[in-house]
């Protein structure tokens, strides 16, 4: 027959739990504190006195409780994490980069993990962090700093999903203009950009913050989903056919009969991605949409009148 | 009470005796597995305690732990239980939009930092999967991480040989002639269209070349640089490049020479060609080759053959 075990428990150790609990979220409210210690057999003064002794308790143990505006902060508690200085440093770059792509809303939601991580750094992880808040060579955000209206302008066109007409300089400081659905805001090499979809010609733009000249919301919400965006087909030769590792946003037709690689991109902007396929020089050739041909070609023809 | 907190003395009626109790027996469970004498004897010896022990006691504070939301484990060792908390309500925890924010900054991270500061951020990711144990986390980090298709301590040996140039000879399973020895003095890690490499000299062309490190299958020897290794042979190309008035962003081996308002004159070193030439042809209509004139010819004649493609259309 199984011994059966005792299933008794103690009520402090329970009530320590649910101190330790608050406390954890790095901001404890006074009345909540005091809460644990309350119910109807204990008087508002002896709740008091209880959680004078529950907070010695934790001040012998070792961890450092300050009260400050009615909110209890904890320092040193029990279970903690240990990060070494690269791993903070890694921590530094992602509260930077948070402070750049996060929306207002996220980012505040955002903080507060960053604080739950925080109050678990052990004594030697928070006297590293202690040096390193000085350093800033990890604030990478200098790329940026010029940017921080248009990111946040342009988070809010997001947000609105209204049509956007932007007026920007492409290569040669030639004027565009692009209208459709902003997307998402994109930082790549160090650069931030604009992703938007325009339905008339199905195509994604990648617009560099920095070359935006102007921009016109239109009243007009953008109900219309982002779908069949322009497919640019491309064929690659040689050992480039072999060694090619596909994008994400593409897929393989196969292998034509001259030994060619059949690619299909399907969601590039359109830019970006002749740029890229002129990269890989003779190795490759656009085959469709006969639009995009014309554009490669028409980018060949401005490099080879460079030499003219 | 001002008084205890002043001498940091201990009097058991101003503190909550067994809430301290529980502190300890949670640290010390947290810590790694104990018997039930491991805690006895620390009790016993602790200088605020210094009392007995039983299994009785030590068991309603474990129910207690589990009441709280803590998973206790237990195993034998040579005959002897040993218990452990496994899992505490203090653990670090994440919403699903805060989930989201991690991988969205991991993301845009590594779009924009250098390889070996990747794989620090890669590193703190898998660690923070440790710590949260939360499945869809793991699952979302594994999906996104860079280094998923990574042979770890391939890329921990390849760090420290860079650092310090080292040659080494790995076994490299190349696409076209299958596994062979390659020699290599090492340069760098790069990050570079999804893919990790090592920059480094081959010996066997004596040229800079990239190699893919998912393709290194094992680091066979690490040596100090052969000072008896000829080096390789740089060419250097000067370029004409349309700014639009914008900073030029310049990789390692480039030089700005001269800055004006649309433009940039700009010199690239490298004893690879192919490289220079990718670097010069992604520019497009924005880049002019000044010199030397026979890469010029020779990059002329490349875009004339490019174009030739579409003649046939």
């Amino acid at each position: 027959m199984t011994k059966e075990l005792s299933t008794k428990y103690n009520d402090s150790g329970i009530k320590m739990f649910q101190l330790l609990s608050l406390l954890y979220q790095g901001e404890a409210d006074f009345k909540d504190v005091l809460h644990i210690f309350m119910d109807e057999k204990v008087s508002p003064n002896n709740a008091n006195v209880n959680l004078c002794k529950y907070l010695n308790s934790l001040k012998v143990f070792g961890i450092r409780v300050e009260k400050n505006k009615d909110k209890y902060h904890a320092y040193n508690l029990p279970y903690t994490y240990n990060f070494t200085k690269e791993e903070l440093e890694s921590i530094q770059k992602i509260k930077n980069c948070s402070k750049l792509i996060l929306s207002d809303k996220a980012k505040k939601r955002f903080d507060k993990f960053i604080n739950a991580l925080e109050i678990r750094y052990d004594s030697e992880t928070q006297q590293i962090a202690t040096e390193l808040d000085s350093d800033e060579d990890l604030d990478f955000s200098f790329y940026f700093k010029n940017l921080k209206e248009k990111f946040d302008e342009f988070e809010q066109y997001i947000e609105d999903n209204q049509i956007l007409e932007v007026t920007y300089t492409g290569e040669g400081n030639e004027e565009k203009k692009v209208t459709g659905k902003p997307l998402d805001l994109i930082f790549e090499k160090r650069k931030a950009l604009i992703k938007i979809y325009n339905h008339r010609d199905s195509k994604l733009y990648d617009i560099p913050l920095e070359n935006i000249r102007s921009v016109f919301q239109s009243p007009q919400k953008s109900g219309m989903p982002v779908a069949n965006t322009t497919s640019v087909v491309f064929k690659l030769r040689g050992r480039l056919a072999q060694n090619y590792k596909l994008r994400p946003h593409e897929y393989s037709k196969g292998i034509d009969s001259s030994g060619n690689l059949i690619v299909v991109n399907t969601n590039e902007d359109i830019n970006s991605l002749l740029h890229r396929l002129m990269r890989y020089g003779t190795n490759c050739a656009v085959c469709t949409p006969v639009a995009i041909k014309e554009q490669m070609k028409e980018l060949l023809d401005k490099t080879i009148a460079n030499y003219s | 009470m001002k008084e205890f907190l002043k001498n940091d003395t201990i009097s058991y009626n101003l503190m909550s005796f067994t809430g301290y109790k529980t502190l300890i027996l949670f640290s010390l469970m947290t810590e790694g597995p104990k018997s039930y004498f491991d805690v006895k004897e620390y009790f016993e010896n602790q200088p605020y305690v210094r009392e007995k022990f039983s299994m009785d006691t030590m068991r309603v504070y474990m129910n207690s732990f589990k009441r709280a939301g803590c998973q206790i484990k237990r195993k034998r060792e040579d005959g002897v239980s040993k218990y452990w908390i496994a899992d505490n309500p203090f653990k670090l925890k994440l919403t699903q939009e805060q989930k989201k924010s991690v991988i969205k900054i991991y993301k845009t991270l590594v779009k924009n930092l250098s390889a070996e500061e990747i794989i620090e951020l890669d590193r703190l990711l898998l660690k923070l999967t440790n710590y949260i144990a939360d499945e869809e986390f793991v699952g979302e980090y594994q999906r996104a991480s860079v280094l998923k298709k990574e042979n770890l301590q391939i890329v921990d040996q390849l760090l420290d040989c860079c650092r310090g140039h080292k040659q080494i000879k790995v076994a490299y399973n190349s696409p076209y002639s299958g596994v062979k020895d390659i020699e290599m003095v090492t340069k760098r890690l790069v990050y570079n269209n999804n893919k990790l490499y090592v920059k480094a000299s081959g010996l066997e062309y004596n040229q800079d070349t990239d190699f893919l490190v998912s393709r290194i299958v094992e680091i066979k020897e690490v040596k100090d640089q052969d000072e008896n290794i000829e080096s390789c042979k740089e060419v250097t190309v000067v370029y004409r490049l349309q700014t639009d008035g914008h900073v030029p962003e310049l990789i390692q081996s480039e030089k700005l020479l001269e800055a004006g308002k649309d433009y940039a004159v700009i010199s690239i070193t490298g004893n690879n060609i192919f490289y220079i030439n990718q670097r010069l042809l992604e520019h497009g209509a924005a880049c002019t080759v000044m010199e030397p004139e026979e890469f010029k010819k020779t990059f002329i004649e490349q875009l004339k053959e490019m174009r030739e493609e579409y003649d046939n259309d």
